[in-house]
C-alpha cells in the first residue's frame, strides 16, 4: 500500500472477474472439502448422540413393539455408513427428507420458518449497519472529544450487555409497560406488513444491538486509520476541505473493511436467532433447529445445518468478490 | 447526532400508534380464546404417538371416543349413548348417538368404530396401546348404530381405555391425513397449524351435541416460561394450563386480570430403582434408600411443601387412591444398619440419572446428598430427554432415576414385562391379572387397593410426592379444565363471563 491513488468509485472490472484463475480453481475444492467435513461432523453428532428418536416420538407410554415398528419405518436399523450415504445422496438431489417429529417434508418446514427468520436477519443487519456506521463515523470525525468518549462508552456498554437480558428488559418496557409492541409470536405476513414488522421489531433490535456496537467500534478505527493515510494528506494538499476529505474520500475507503466485517457478522446473526427466536417465541429457523436437536429430529437438524453452512459459504465467496471488486488493491496482494 | 437515533424512534412511534392490545374490547362478549402450551404436538394423530401434547389440543375438541373422562376423572359415555358388558366380561355392546358427522362430512356408524379400533390393534399399528387393542377378537355391526366388541380375554380396563386419546373414533375416508389435518366428530374443526407457533380451531357448525360458546380457539406453543409469562401479562394469552415454572408464578400475584388456579393431575414423582441390578435387587437396600431420604424436605424444596407424600404408585386425585401409612419413614440410622446387613459397603458407587426438568433436578440433588449421609457414593448424571427416554426408559440401563409418571390409572405398569425398573412380583402379577379380568367397579377398587398396598410394601421404587397443577388464566374465563385427569384441554364448555 505504498502509493495508492485515491479514488471514489469502484473500477470497471467485472464482479467475479477479479478472482485470479488460481482462486477459481482453489476455492471450490477447499469449500467442497469443508462441506464434506461439515456433513460428517453433523451426521456423527446427530447419530452418535445417545437418545432414540423413536422413543421421543412415541413418548413415555410406548410399548416395545411400537418402538420396533417405528425403528423399521424410520430406517434406523440400517448401518451408519448406509444412512450417511442415503442422506447425502438425497441432499444432493434436493430431497431434504421428512421430519421425524412433524412427519412433513423438511423443505416445507424450513420454507415456512424462513418467512420470519430471513426478514429478522435482514432487519437486524440493516439496524446494525444503519446505526453502527453513522455512530462510528461520528465518533471518528470527533475523535478525542467528549462526544467521542461518550459514544464509545455507550457502545462498550451495549457490547457487554448480554443480548437475552437486553431482550427481557426491552420486552418489559415496550410490551408490558408501554404496550407498544407484542411480547412474543409472529402473526405471519398474511395478516399484513405492519403486524409482522411489529412482531419482528424487538427481536431484531435485540439481535442487532451487540453487532451494531461492534460495527461502530470497527467503523471508528477504520476511519481513523484511513484518515492517517498518505493519500488523505495528498487530497488535503490538492485543496479538498476537511469535510470533503472525510465524506468523499476517507469514508468510502474506510467502509470496505466494515463490509468484510458485515460478512463475518452474518453467520453470527444466524446463530443469534437460536436464542432470540426462543426468547420471543418466533417460529423461525433458529427455534426450529433448537427444538429439532432437543427432539432428535435428525433429518431436520442435518439438512438445516447443511443448508446454513452452504449459504454462509456462498455468501462468503460473494462477499469476498464484492470487496475485491470495490477495492482492486486486495486482488493483487496474493 | 442528526441521523442516528431517529430511525429507532420513528419505528417505535410509528408502531405505537397502530394498536394497543387488550384494550379495544367491544360490548359483545368475547368468543375467542388463546391458550399457551409448553409442548407442541409432533402431529395431530393420537393413534400414532402418545405425546401428551397431542391430547392437549385434540382430546374432545377435534376427536371423540366412545367414552370420555370428565374433569374429575370419571368415566362417562360420549359417542356411545349407553353400553352393556356381558357377564363373562368378553362382549361389550354399545349404542351410538344418531346424527353424528365427521368433519369430512361422512356419518359416524358402527363401521367407523370397527375400522378405528381394529386399525389400532393391527400388526403394523404404531398405536401406543396396540397391545391392548390387539386383544379385540372381533367387532360386529348388527346395524349402523350398534357395535358389539368381543375380546379374546376379559380385560377390566377396556372401557377406561376407550376413553383415552388413542381410542379416538376416526373417519376411514380421511385417516391418512390426520397427522397434519385432523378429522374427528368433535365440537371444533381444525383450521390451521403454523408449526412452531400456533394452531387454530374453529367452532363446528354441525356439531351433534351442544355448540360451544367459542367461535375460535388458538393454541400457542410457548415452551419458554418467561416469554409465556410476558405473553400472559401483555394479554396475548388468556390461559396457560400446567404453568411449567413455579418461580415465575409470583409475577402474577396481585394481577388484576390473571389468576393462578390450583387443580390436580395424576402426577406421581418416584425415585425409580433398577430392580434387576445389584444392590437394588435386595429389598433391604431399597428400604434403606427409602429411609435415607427425607421426602418431606424434598417436597418442601421442590414445591414449598405444597403437595402430598406418596406411599404407592397412585395420585390422590384417583378415585381408587388410598391413603396408606408411611411404612418407611425417614430414619438414616436404620438405613445405615439395613445397608450394612445387606452387605453394601460404605462408599459404594451409584449413579442417579435425571431428565432436564425442575422437579427431577431439584429432587436428584437432594437425594444424592441424603444418600451420601448414609455412606453411599452417588454420581449425578443429568441427561437430555431423548437420552433419558432411550437409555433409561427404553433400555432400562440405569441405577436410579427421578421421574414423574403422569398417566392416569397406570398402576398396572408394574405388571408389564419388560418395564424399565425391572420389577417382578408373582403376588402383584396375580392381583393385576384378577384386576384386568373383571369389569366390576367394586371388585376393581378392592384389587386396586391391594395392588397399592403390595407396591408400598415391596418398595420397588421410592414413591416421592404428588404436586398440584397450576393454571394461569384470565379472571373472566369460565369452564376451563383446571384438573388434568388425562392429557387433554377440552374447551367446548369454556366461555367468557361479563
Amino acid at each position: 500500500m505504498d502509493k495508492p491513488a485515491h479514488r471514489r468509485l469502484p473500477g470497471r472490472r467485472r464482479f467475479l472477474g477479479t478472482m485470479t484463475g488460481m482462486d477459481i480453481f482453489r476455492i471450490p475444492v477447499e469449500r467442497l472439502l469443508l462441506l464434506i467435513v461439515a456433513s460428517l461432523v453433523i451426521f456423527a453428532a446427530m447419530n452418535l448422540l445417545p437418545g432414540d428418536p423413536a422413543a421421543v416420538m412415541l413418548g413415555l407410554d410406548a410399548s416395545p413393539e411400537s418402538l420396533t415398528a417405528l425403528h423399521h419405518q424410520l430406517g434406523l436399523e440400517l448401518s451408519l455408513p448406509s444412512r450417511y450415504a442415503h442422506w447425502i445422496n438425497a441432499f444432493l438431489h434436493g430431497d431434504l427428507g421428512r421430519s421425524y417429529i412433524y412427519d412433513v417434508p423438511v423443505s416445507r418446514l424450513i420454507g415456512e420458518r424462513l418467512q420470519s427468520s430471513l426478514p429478522l436477519i435482514l432487519l437486524a443487519m440493516l439496524l446494525s449497519l444503519g446505526t453502527g456506521i453513522p455512530l462510528g463515523t461520528m465518533a471518528a470525525a470527533n475523535r478525542g472529544t467528549a462526544l467521542d468518549n461518550g459514544l464509545m462508552g455507550v457502545i462498550q456498554l451495549f457490547k457487554s450487555i448480554p443480548d437475552f437480558w437486553l431482550a427481557m428488559m426491552m420486552t418489559f418496557l415496550f410490551s408490558l409497560t408501554l404496550h407498544w409492541l407484542p411480547s412474543s409470536g409472529f402473526p405471519g405476513w398474511g395478516e399484513g406488513i405492519a403486524p409482522a414488522l411489529r412482531a419482528l421489531t424487538l427481536p431484531a433490535i435485540a439481535l442487532a444491538i451487540p453487532q451494531a456496537a461492534i460495527t461502530a467500534r470497527f467503523m471508528r478505527s477504520s476511519l481513523i486509520e484511513t484518515l492517517s493515510q498518505d493519500f488523505i494528506r495528498t487530497a488535503r494538499a490538492q485543496g479538498y476541505s476537511r469535510g470533503g476529505v472525510l465524506w468523499r474520500i476517507a469514508l468510502p475507503n474506510a467502509l470496505i473493511p466494515v463490509l468484510t466485517l458485515a460478512g463475518i457478522q452474518l453467520p453470527v446473526l444466524v446463530t443469534g436467532t437460536i436464542i432470540v427466536e426462543s426468547v420471543f417465541s418466533l417460529p423461525g429457523c433458529g427455534k426450529l433447529l433448537l427444538e429439532a436437536v432437543n427432539q432428535r429430529d435428525i433429518p431436520v437438524v442435518q439438512n438445516l445445518v447443511m443448508l446454513i453452512v452452504t449459504a454462509v459459504m456462498i455468501l462468503n465467496v460473494l462477499m469476498t468478490a464484492l470487496v475485491r471488486w470495490l477495492d482492486p488493491r486486495l486482488g493483487t496482494e496474493s | 447526532m442528526k441521523t442516528v437515533p431517529t430511525f429507532l424512534t420513528v419505528l417505535a412511534i410509528g408502531f405505537s400508534a397502530s394498536q394497543i392490545p387488550g384494550t379495544s374490547q367491544a360490548a359483545d362478549p368475547r368468543d375467542t380464546l388463546s391458550i399457551g402450551l409448553a409442548i407442541e404436538p409432533p402431529g395431530l394423530d393420537p393413534t400414532r404417538g402418545s405425546s401428551e401434547a397431542i391430547g392437549m389440543v385434540t382430546y374432545d375438541n377435534i376427536y371423540e371416543g366412545l367414552m370420555r373422562l370428565d374433569e374429575q376423572g370419571a368415566l362417562t359415555p360420549l359417542l356411545a349413548q349407553n353400553w352393556h358388558v356381558s357377564p363373562d366380561g368378553l362382549t361389550y355392546d354399545f349404542t351410538l348417538h344418531d346424527g353424528v358427522h365427521f368433519h369430512d362430512g361422512t356419518n359416524l356408524t358402527c363401521d367407523s368404530v370397527k375400522f378405528s379400533l381394529l386399525r389400532a390393534g393391527a400388526a403394523d399399528s404404531t398405536n401406543p396401546h396396540r397391545a391392548i387393542f390387539s386383544q379385540i377378537a372381533d367387532i360386529s355391526c348388527p346395524d349402523s348404530l350398534h357395535v358389539s366388541i368381543r375380546l379374546q380375554h376379559p380385560y377390566g380396563s377396556f372401557l377406561y381405555q376407550l376413553a383415552w386419546n388413542d381410542a379416538a373414533i376416526l373417519s376411514p375416508a380421511s385417516v391418512a391425513q390426520n397427522i397434519s389435518h385432523p378429522i374427528g366428530t368433535g365440537p371444533f374443526v381444525f383450521e390451521e397449524w403454523r408449526r412452531g407457533d400456533h394452531l387454530t380451531l374453529n367452532r363446528n357448525p354441525d356439531y351433534w351435541g351442544a355448540r360451544s360458546a367459542l367461535r375460535s380457539v388458538t393454541f400457542r406453543f410457548m415452551p419458554d416460561p418467561l416469554s409465556a409469562s410476558n405473553a400472559l401479562l401483555a394479554g396475548e394469552l388468556d390461559a396457560y394450563p400446567s404453568f411449567p415454572s413455579r418461580e415465575i408464578l409470583s409475577r402474577f400475584s396481585g394481577n388484576a386480570n390473571l389468576a393462578v388456579v390450583r387443580g390436580s393431575f395424576p402426577f406421581k414423582a418416584i425415585l425409580a430403582l433398577n430392580n434387576a441390578r445389584r444392590p437394588f435387587s435386595d429389598f433391604r437396600v431399597r428400604q434403606a434408600i427409602a429411609q435415607a431420604v427425607d421426602r418431606k424436605a424434598l417436597l418442601q424444596a421442590v414445591a414449598d411443601g405444597d403437595g402430598t407424600l406418596l406411599q404407592s404408585h397412585m395420585a390422590p386425585d384417583d378415585p381408587d387412591y388410598v391413603a396408606l401409612p408411611d411404612r418407611y419413614p425417614y430414619d438414616p440410622d436404620h438405613a445405615r444398619a439395613l445397608l450394612k446387613e445387606a452387605g453394601v459397603a460404605p462408599g459404594t458407587h451409584l449413579t442417579l440419572t435425571f431428565p432436564p426438568i425442575g422437579y427431577a433436578r431439584d429432587s436428584s440433588e437432594l437425594i444424592a446428598a441424603y444418600l451420601e449421609q448414609v455412606g453411599l457414593n452417588v454420581t449425578l448424571q443429568p441427561v437430555e430427554w431423548p437420552t433419558w427416554l432411550g437409555q433409561v426408559y427404553g433400555q432400562g440401563q440405569f441405577d436410579m432415576t427421578v421421574i414423574a409418571h403422569t398417566e392416569p390409572h397406570d398402576i398396572t405398569i408394574y405388571d408389564r414385562t419388560p418395564v424399565y425398573f425391572h420389577y417382578h412380583s408373582p403376588v402383584f402379577h396375580a392381583l393385576a391379572e384378577q384386576y384386568e379380568a373383571t369389569a366390576d367397579t367394586t371388585t376393581r377398587h378392592q384389587l386396586s387397593m391391594e395392588m397399592q398396598e403390595q407396591l408400598a410394601q415391596d418398595e420397588p421404587n421410592v414413591f416421592l410426592f404428588a404436586i398440584p397443577r397450576e393454571t394461569v388464566m384470565n379472571r373472566h374465563l369460565r369452564g376451563l379444565w383446571t384438573n388434568q385427569p388425562i392429557a387433554g384441554c377440552p374447551v367446548a364448555g369454556v366461555f367468557w363471563a361479563p
